[in-house]
Order: structure tokens, then sequence, then C-alpha cells
């Protein structure tokens, strides 16, 4: 069976490149068959990588250690669900559930888009071949997971793996991060399908807005994968990391974080050319540099330039990858300046207070944050390289260079939607600003007088309140016209609203989700801990709040060994709770983890950590923290995944709310209501918020 | 012109409707207001981030952890046994306990590890680079973005009434004119109530 996914792989990798030389020959010769062959050559090698990768999870859920990728990550007494996130836990494993996800991401999009968009497929068959290629590359010739472990015997070598394997890196055995890896391949993989399309638009010479329709969706699911991704690695961080933050700028958070930076500022920045035709090179752009950011933290992750506690061994696969990012930028960039007469327009600015205007300045400071990342997370190399000393560059540079950023981002999400194409007159503004300054402005006051005094934290919490009321008036205006023409409730009128155009208001709802994640991350700005040696008995001061050490108590398991500190938690002189933090010993990895402890609440989250033992192992190190907020991040998370949601669903134009009669009691007449009496909101209908 | 919407009976016009947008952030306001109770309970220079932080925690948040592979704050390393967070975290406190400032036992690990241990890159020499180039990226693309808008611009004042952009240029242009026509007569009707 392992000969069998093997030889799948080499075949997946021959007929990939079948693909890449069938599309050519198709479309040089005008030939449709050719064309079909190389398609259903994509189809073939998506079955083929879904076989071998069923193989090796077949292998890992049976223990076979006679391959030695199982052995080395795997263990007979982990959980079966965690035998399945061994798939995609080490350097081989995971290259092939890359290979298999974009195996079938290309699938879906060529069966897709075959009919549609028939002079243009050849060219994306041909691009998703030749990212495909690469990845069955390493796949069979770098890491290819289906290694056989051997010994000696009599002269032969004899297939026989170890009666047990290593395990699985304790980190990684969180439920989240079951979830975690899968959702940022989804999102870093799936941006391959739109620069697919980018590039297919470039050899066709077509200057239009077809790729971008096609994609559009496609790219906000892939965002909505990257994020969900994103959110995820920060909460498994936070629970898992022990270390009570949740984004320490380690170079693989930050290679998670830069697509999506570029992807975001490229969901914007189609609505220019959706809407005016304008930023064609810009979007090339954009999307270029998105899939080449995925590709690029894919080699940070794996290569061993920057040391991180989330990457894989260091390996010799990064010159294959900077081989692939070198020619693919190369090829992608000739092609691009070679087009450039085909994407221009001549694009004109009614005036500079227009949403024009707002999505140039949203990209460039998506485009700013996004540098200051790249350009933080590989300073250390190439301050080594040009001086011979590395520097490192800690979480503390990432927040000073990027706070502003961030703030001015935040500023721009309550004051792009609220202008209007084209022009937005003065009156406009003031309408429109007016109340959302006054309130946040209040509420600033309110909190100077409470103490909050430190002017990033105070900036940023004016702001997420003037974002805020500026998307409820957005909310309230549009459902109060449709609440008052069909006497149905606010409430209503607001579902109402945002059925009739999903892409704008839940483009409104992923902000207010930003929002969110913006207080809970203002939040940190109020962290408070404190350490301290205690024995049984010993009671440890934090604010409000007192830690008493009760009890220290052992526990075993197959898989490992723990020590549980029973820390009861005291608010005055009233017990509110008992918090159990743990220090586990995994026994097949032979290494030692702390679990935290957190008592989660709307405002607060108190984070017990047991640190160890003193030297004399008579004393237990104990780590309290209050951080003020942080729940408001995986709130903000999900509101930022329903509202992507709603995005996504189509919108309903003609969506009528029942009127109800005033006079007519507890029964509800049902008459139809004619969305044709309602200009402003076929205006509306124009107008969207991206996400 | 008279508004359409003139003709539908307002219903709708009680206050609680109207302060419906200010009662949502309304109530976002109030849970910052009563998050923790660190705020509520503590003097308002305990919430200032930096006086809750003790001498020690300041200095190890300062610190890389030199293990080689965590890349953590020395404040934020939580690998167990860790040799080489527990020797500095043990350094730095020793350091205070004899009365040693804060800048000498942060050169004390620079002297013994060189500028790596530091958590950001010191104001000195090549490191100056990491700090400018952020803000050089931003300037230069706030420039380039000042030079579209420029060109664009010109472009209209050259020709006022074409728009040769991709999407239907006449259909946007009466868009425009209806959104702002209707998102006027929105609120004067917000206002009329």
């Amino acid at each position: 069976m392992i000969t069998l996914a093997s030889f799948s792989l080499q075949l997946a990798l021959v007929l990939a490149v079948y693909s890449i030389v069938a599309s050519v020959v198709g479309i040089q010769r005008d030939k449709d068959r050719i064309q079909y062959s190389a398609y259903r050559a994509i189809y073939a090698v998506a079955a083929l990588v879904t076989l071998a990768s069923s193989v090796l999870l077949y292998g890992l859920l049976t223990d076979d250690f006679s391959l030695s990728y199982v052995a080395s990550h795997s263990n007979r007494t982990l959980p079966w669900y965690y035998k399945m996130t061994v798939l995609w836990s080490g350097q081989e494993g995971s290259l092939l559930f890359w290979s298999w996800i974009l195996s079938v991401y290309a699938m879906i999009a060529i069966m897709l888009n075959r009919e549609k968009h028939r002079p243009m497929m050849p060219y994306v068959a041909a691009t998703l071949a030749v990212v495909q290629g690469f990845f069955l590359i390493l796949n069979v010739f770098v890491a290819n997971p289906f290694q056989l472990l051997g010994m000696e015997q009599g002269g032969i070598t004899v297939i026989q793996g170890p009666l047990d394997g290593n395990g699985l890196n304790p980190l990684l055995q969180y439920p989240a991060m079951a979830i975690h890896p899968p959702m940022l391949y989804l999102g870093y993989i799936g941006f391959t399908v739109p620069f697919a399309f980018a590039m297919a638009t470039l050899f066709t010479k077509q200057a239009g807005e077809r790729w971008i329709e096609t994609t559009r969706r496609w790219t906000m699911v892939t965002w909505l994968f990257l994020s969900i991704g994103v959110m995820l690695g920060a909460r498994w961080a936070y629970a898992v990391l022990g270390w009570g933050g949740y984004w320490g700028w380690d170079p693989v958070e930050n290679a998670s974080l830069m697509p999506w930076l570029t992807g975001t500022a490229f969901l914007h920045s189609v609505m220019m050319q959706e809407k005016r035709g304008m930023m064609k090179v810009w979007n090339m752009v954009l999307i270029f540099s998105t899939f080449y950011l995925c590709i690029f933290g894919t080699f940070l992750t794996r290569s061993g330039v920057v040391s991180s506690v989330h990457a894989f061994a260091q390996s010799a696969i990064g010159p294959f990858f900077v081989a692939f990012l070198g020619a693919g930028i190369l090829v992608s960039g000739w092609l691009l300046l070679e087009r450039l007469d085909y994407l221009k327009s001549s694009q004109q600015l009614d005036s500079l207070v227009s949403r024009e205007s707002s999505f140039l300045f949203n990209n460039l400071l998506l485009l700013a944050a996004c540098f200051s990342v790249l350009w933080g997370t590989l300073f250390p190399v190439i301050s080594e390289a040009v001086q011979g000393v590395k520097i490192s560059v800690g979480a503390p540079f990432f927040n000073k260079v990027n706070i502003p950023i961030g703030l001015l981002l935040l500023l721009l999400t309550g004051v792009g939607p609220l202008f209007a194409w084209r022009k937005t007159s003065l009156g406009s503004l003031k309408k429109n600003f007016q109340l959302p300054g006054i309130i946040s402005l209040a509420v600033g006051a309110v909190l100077f007088v409470l103490g909050v005094r430190s002017f990033y934290p105070q900036v940023s919490f004016i702001l997420c309140v003037f974002v805020s009321v500026t998307i409820f008036m957005e909310f309230y205006r549009g459902s109060r016209v449709i609440a008052q023409k069909s006497g149905v409730s606010q409430l209503e009128a607001a579902v109402v609203l945002t059925r009739r155009n999903t892409r704008r208001y839940g483009g409104y709802i992923v902000h207010f989700g930003m929002v969110l994640i913006f207080v809970g991350v203002t939040g940190s700005a109020f962290d408070a801990d404190r350490e301290q040696e205690m024995v049984v008995g010993d009671r440890l001061n934090l604010g409000p709040y007192a830690f008493e050490l009760q009890e220290i108590s052992d526990s075993d398991n197959p898989n490992y060994a723990s020590q549980i500190a029973v820390v009861a938690l005291y608010q005055g002189d009233r017990m509110i709770d008992t918090l159990n933090p743990e220090r586990r010993f995994y026994k097949s990895s032979r290494q030692a983890t702390t679990e935290a402890a957190i008592r989660s609440r709307f405002n607060e989250d108190i984070y017990v950590v047991f640190s160890g033992m003193t030297d004399d192992q008579q004393r237990a190190v104990i780590k309290v923290q209050s951080n003020p907020l942080v729940n408001w991040i995986w709130m903000g998370g999900l509101v930022l995944i329903g509202g992507t949601l709603i995005c996504l669903a189509p919108s309903d134009p003609g969506l009528r709310p029942s009127r109800r009669s005033s006079s007519a009691g507890n029964t509800h007449t049902h008459e139809p209501f004619t969305p044709g009496a309602q200009p402003g909101m076929q205006d509306e209908e124009k107008d969207e918020v991206p996400v | 012109m008279k508004s359409r919407y003139k003709e539908i009976p307002q219903r709708l016009s009680a206050p609680v409707f109207r302060l419906l947008p200010a009662v949502m952030p309304a109530m976002m306001m109030l849970a910052l207001l009563t998050v923790p109770p660190a705020w509520s309970q503590q003097s308002p220079a305990a919430l200032e981030s930096d006086a809750a932080r003790t001498d020690y925690g300041r200095i190890a948040s300062r610190l890389v952890c030199q293990c080689g592979t965590c890349g953590y704050l020395v404040d934020s390393c939580n690998h167990l046994d860790c040799s080489s967070a527990t020797y500095i975290r043990k350094a730095i406190r020793a350091g205070l306990a004899e009365g040693q400032s804060e800048e000498v036992i942060v050169a004390s690990f620079v002297e013994q590890y060189g500028p790596k241990v530091l958590s950001e890159p010191p104001l000195e020499g090549f490191s100056w680079m990491a700090w400018i180039m952020p803000f050089l990226g931003l300037a230069f693309g706030g420039a380039c973005v000042g030079i579209v808008l420029f060109q664009w611009n010109a472009r209209r004042r050259k020709d006022p009434g074409g728009d040769a952009s991709g999407a239907s240029p006449a259909g946007e242009s009466g868009e425009a004119a209806l959104a702002e026509k209707y998102r006027a007569e929105i609120d004067q009707e917000l206002e009329d109530l």
C-alpha cells in the first residue's frame, strides 16, 4: 500500500507536468481536446494525491511505525483525533497535505469555470499545474512522507519500525491546534486560484474585470479561512504556550499575518476596479504579493532561516522555495510589465474627499503594516548579513511600529465607508461624522477622568467608539427607512436591509468585528502580572485578587504524567473560584509543558501558570496574570467570521418585508411591499463595503 | 422635489428609535467602563502599564531568551526549565538585589551575549535602519498615493466631462448624483422626525 502511495505521488507529478504541456500545446494549436485532457490530468492529480494522503492517514491511525513519518510524529497512546492531526504536524506530512488541498482546489476551480471562461482556462490550468508540480517535486524528492524504516538482517534490509513512536509535540495536543493548521493552509493555498486567474488575464491580454468577478467570492472564502486560521493560532498561543499573550510577533505568526494584510488590501481595492475600472495594475500587484507571501510564509516556517517556536525542523527545503519564489516573481513581474498597456485606464478623480481616496489610503496603510512586519521579521537575517552581528527584533519593536499604523487603519475603517464614490460634500461629511465624533470624544473624556491616560489606549478606545457609532448609524438609517415604509420592526428591517445588500452590510459587520478585536488588543495595555515562589497555604496578591496555593497533586495517564496546583482565587475575603494550573510530562516525546488555568470573563481573564518547582523542590513557582478585555478578541473574531459569511451570501435586492397593520392588533397582514418605491435603497445596492 | 418617503406614515418616531444609533455604542461604552476590577478598584496610576510592572518585569521584557529556538522575551518564555531564561531571570533578580540600575543590568547582558539579547534593535549604527525603514516605506507609499491622486485629479481638470474608466461611466456618474440626492433625502427625513 505504501508503494502504491509513493507511486501515486510520482504519477501525480508526471500528470501535473503533462497538464502544463497539454495546456500550452492546446493553447498554441487551439485544440479543445488537448486543453480538456490537461483539465482531466488535473482531476487525476487530485485523485492520486487524495489516495496518497489517505494511505498516510491510514498509517497514522493504525500505528504503522515502519513509516518513518509515523514513527517520528505519533505514538500508540495518542488519541485518534490527534493521530489525524499528525498528518500536518511534520514537514513531510504537511507538504503532502498542502499538495492535497491544492489539488482539490485546482479541480474545483477548473470544474466550475472551464465552460464559463473557456479562453482563460488553459492558462489557469497551466498556472495551477506549475504550483502543483512544485509541491509534488517536494513530496517526491525532498520531503517524501513514505520513507520506510528498515534494519539489516542477514545482509538484506527488512522493513521494520520501532514498537512505538516518538509522539506528537505536546504543544500541538490542543483542540484548536487540530483546526488551526488546516484553516491556515486553506487560506494560504486558496490564494493560488485568484493568482492563476490573474496570470491568465495577463496571458490572454484581457483588461477587463472578469477575473475579479470570477474570483471575488473565492478570494473572500480564502481570506475567511486565513482569518480563522490566524485567530485560532492566537487562541492556541494564549491557551497553550502559557506566556499569557496571544500574539508574540513570532516569525511564523508574522508569516500568516502578511498575506492576510495584502489579501485584505486586495479585497478593498478590487472594489475600485469593479466600480470605476481603476487600479487594474495595482490589483495584479496585490494578488501576486499575497500569493508569494503565502509561499514565503511556508518557506519561513520550513527553512530554518529564522528561529521560531512554531518552525519545523531545519531542512534542505529552503533553496527549492527560494528558486520557486525567484522564478515566479520574475515571470509574473515580467508578464505584468509586458501587459501594462492592456491594463491602463484613464482614471479620473472628482474629489480628494471620496471613496476612491479612502481606498488608496486604506491600501497604503495595509501595505505599510505588511512591509513593517516583513522588515522586522527579516531584519535579524539582514543585520547579520550586513554587519555580521545578529540583532533581535521582538514584540516591543513590532508594537511600537505597528500601533500607529493600526490606529490610522481603525480611523479609516470608520471614515472610509461613509465617503461617497467620486465626491463627498461637506454637508454630508458633517452629518455623517458629527454624532460619532461627539460620542467618541465624550467617551474619551470619561475614560480620562476614570484614569485611562496613556496616549495609545485612549486614542484606540475613542476610535473604537467612533467606528462603532458610524456603523450603527449606517444600519439605523437604512433600516429606519424600511421600517417606516413597511411597518415592520427596526430589527426586522435591519435584517431585510442586510439581506438586500449582503456585501455592504456584511462588510460593516466585519468592520465591527475588527473594532471588537481592537478593543481586546487595547486591553493588553492594562495587563498586570506577578510571580511568586509559594508553599501550600501561601497567598499572592494581584490588584483586587488574592491567590492561595491550597494543594499540589499528581496525576498519571498513558500519554502524560502531570503535577497540578490547586489555587483558590479570592476577591476580598470571598473565594470566587478554584484554578488548577498543570505541568505535564509527555512520556513518548519526553517533553514537559505547562497548562495554564484560565478564568475567563467578559471583562477580564485571570491566567494562572504553574511554572515549576524551585531547585530544592520545596516551593511551587506560580505566575498569575490579569488580562483585561482579552475575550473581546475572540468575540471580534466570531463577529468577523459571521460578517464574512453574510458577505458571501447572495444579495436579494428585491426582498420585501411583510407590512404589519398597526390597527390589526395581533393579526399580521402580509401585504407585499414594493421595493421599487425605495429609491434610496436601490442606491444602497450600488454601494458596498468590502471585507 | 418631494421625497417619496413622506408618503409613508411615520410610525416609529418614538425617541427610543431616534436614540438607537447611540444605544448600542452606549452599551459598548458601559462594558468598557465596567471592565476589569483592576480599573475600578485600583488607583489611576496603577492603570498605566509601566507603573503596573515591577523593575524585574520591565528589564525581563527588554531581553530575549537565548535558548536559540523560542525567540521569546525573557519575561514571556514559559518553557519549563529553560536554561537560558531561568539563568537570565536569576541574574536580573540578583542584580536588582545588589542595587544595580536597570541600564547596568541590561548592559551586562549585552556584554555577555551581544546586542542580539535585546528585544528591540538599539538606536545605533545599522540598527537605526530597523526603525527608519517602516516609516520610510510609509512615506514613500504616501508619496506614491499623492502622485496617483494628483494625476487622476489632473486628468479630470484636463477633461472635465470625460471618464474612460471601465465601469459604465455615464451610469456611475448618474449613480453618484442619485446617491447624493437620496442620502440628502434620508437625512432630511431624519431631521423632520
